[in-house]
């Protein structure tokens, strides 16, 4: 019996989850949080055997939870679900501890299957992610955004997403001028010159789509 | 009830070595290896003494003097302090971050934020302490708070300008 605990903020999504998984004679839902507190409660209190964890929840830096949930439950496998295909965040997930990462318009199927592996102890991570890998072992700082602090991706994440400056302050709790700076810094070290030229970068990147 | 009582002196052992710490000895970590470091350090004892999840992104290279670093680490202290006591937070954001001409020290969270005439004196929370500590090297303190969005404490002092500071 494979015991899952669903992580995810849209209830809608979690809930579905949780059927598809109810539905599964092998699996079984452990638990369902809303929230990276939640999560955390409930490792204190159900066994599982795999969380599947949305990065995106509102709240601090989904990466700092994937971190968290490593420390305090490090044989537990951490499966990331996505919204977004931003494949170089599943190279800093997995940096952080992630096992597998799936992006939320995946079959169900791939879903399961996915479950299934870390449940034994393999990963899963879709062809583009591998090559991203293998690239990073092969020249790991070669790409000029591997310079990038979390903060300053997550930034860099949300500007070519096509958030604005003030946006970004309002969502982190930083003030404009702060997350102008660190604009700026993201800028400098990718050698770009404005907001078009970032999105450009992140397209060709494989960041966001 | 036990977990609570727990958790509470948990905390309570927490602020106290917060306390010694601030009471007089300089921290270590901050006279060897800097700000950024100490900040770091102190931010993952914090993390672990409190279960607050915490997102600390601080910059590395600064050169300050060194009183102004022991400020700068004390309204870090106290800000963190006053989050697990009264915020009722469960996550935190530390950001030191060197910008144009200024330096700036960023500390919210996501608890209950401060509501306005709570009557509690204001040497309850050490705004006093903290404001006074920023302004001693030339920096203001501005602490916003929407009610129930949770709290900002950010400290900006001014810096000489870029150029000036590498020539």
């Amino acid at each position: 019996m494979i015991r899952v605990i669903v992580a995810d903020d849209h209830p809608v999504f979690r809930r579905g989850l949780a059927m598809i998984l109810a539905a599964e004679p092998s699996f079984q839902v452990a638990g369902e949080a809303a929230n990276g507190g939640e999560l955390l409660s409930l490792l204190d209190r159900v066994a599982a055997n795999v969380v599947c964890l949305d990065i995106n929840m509102p709240g601090l830096s989904g990466l700092e939870l994937i971190a968290e949930v490593h420390k305090r439950a490090p044989r537990l496998p951490v499966l990331i679900l996505s919204q977004y295909p931003e494949k170089q965040m599943a190279v800093r997930a997995i940096r952080q501890g992630a096992s597998g990462y799936v992006t939320k318009d995946a079959e169900p199927g791939v879903l399961i299957g996915a479950i299934r592996k870390l449940a034994e102890g393999k990963k899963h991570f879709s062809e583009e992610v591998t090559e991203l890998l293998a690239e990073q072992f092969q020249a790991p700082m070669g790409q000029p955004h591997e310079a990038l602090s979390n903060r300053e991706m997550r930034v860099m994440v949300m500007l070519a997403g096509g958030d604005s400056v003030s946006g970004i302050g309002e969502k982190l709790n930083l003030s404009v001028k702060t997350v102008s700076t660190y604009r700026t810094r993201v800028l400098e070290k990718l050698k770009l010159r404005s907001n078009a030229e970032l999105i450009r970068y992140a397209l060709e990147h494989k960041l966001i789509e | 009830m036990a977990a609570l009582g727990e958790a509470l002196s948990l905390i309570d052992g927490a602020i106290a070595s917060t306390r010694q710490i601030a009471s007089g000895l300089r921290p270590p970590v901050l006279d060897h290896f800097g700000l950024a470091a100490a900040i770091e350090d102190h931010v993952k004892e914090f993390e672990r003494a409190t279960g607050l999840l915490c997102d600390c992104d601080v910059q590395e290279g600064l050169e300050l003097p060194r009183g102004q670093a022991l400020a700068i680490f004390r309204i870090l202290q106290e800000s963190l302090t006053n989050i697990v006591r009264h915020s009722g937070a469960t996550e935190a954001m530390i950001t030191l971050i060197e910008e144009e001409d200024e330096l700036v020290l960023c500390v919210s969270d996501n608890g209950n934020g401060l509501r306005p005439q709570q009557g509690r004196p204001a040497g309850g929370l050490g705004l006093v302490g903290m404001r006074e500590r920023a302004s001693a090297y030339g920096g203001e303190l501005h602490v916003t708070s929407m009610h129930g969005r949770g709290t900002v404490v950010e400290a900006r002092f001014p810096l000489p300008r870029r150029k000036e500071r590498t020539a």
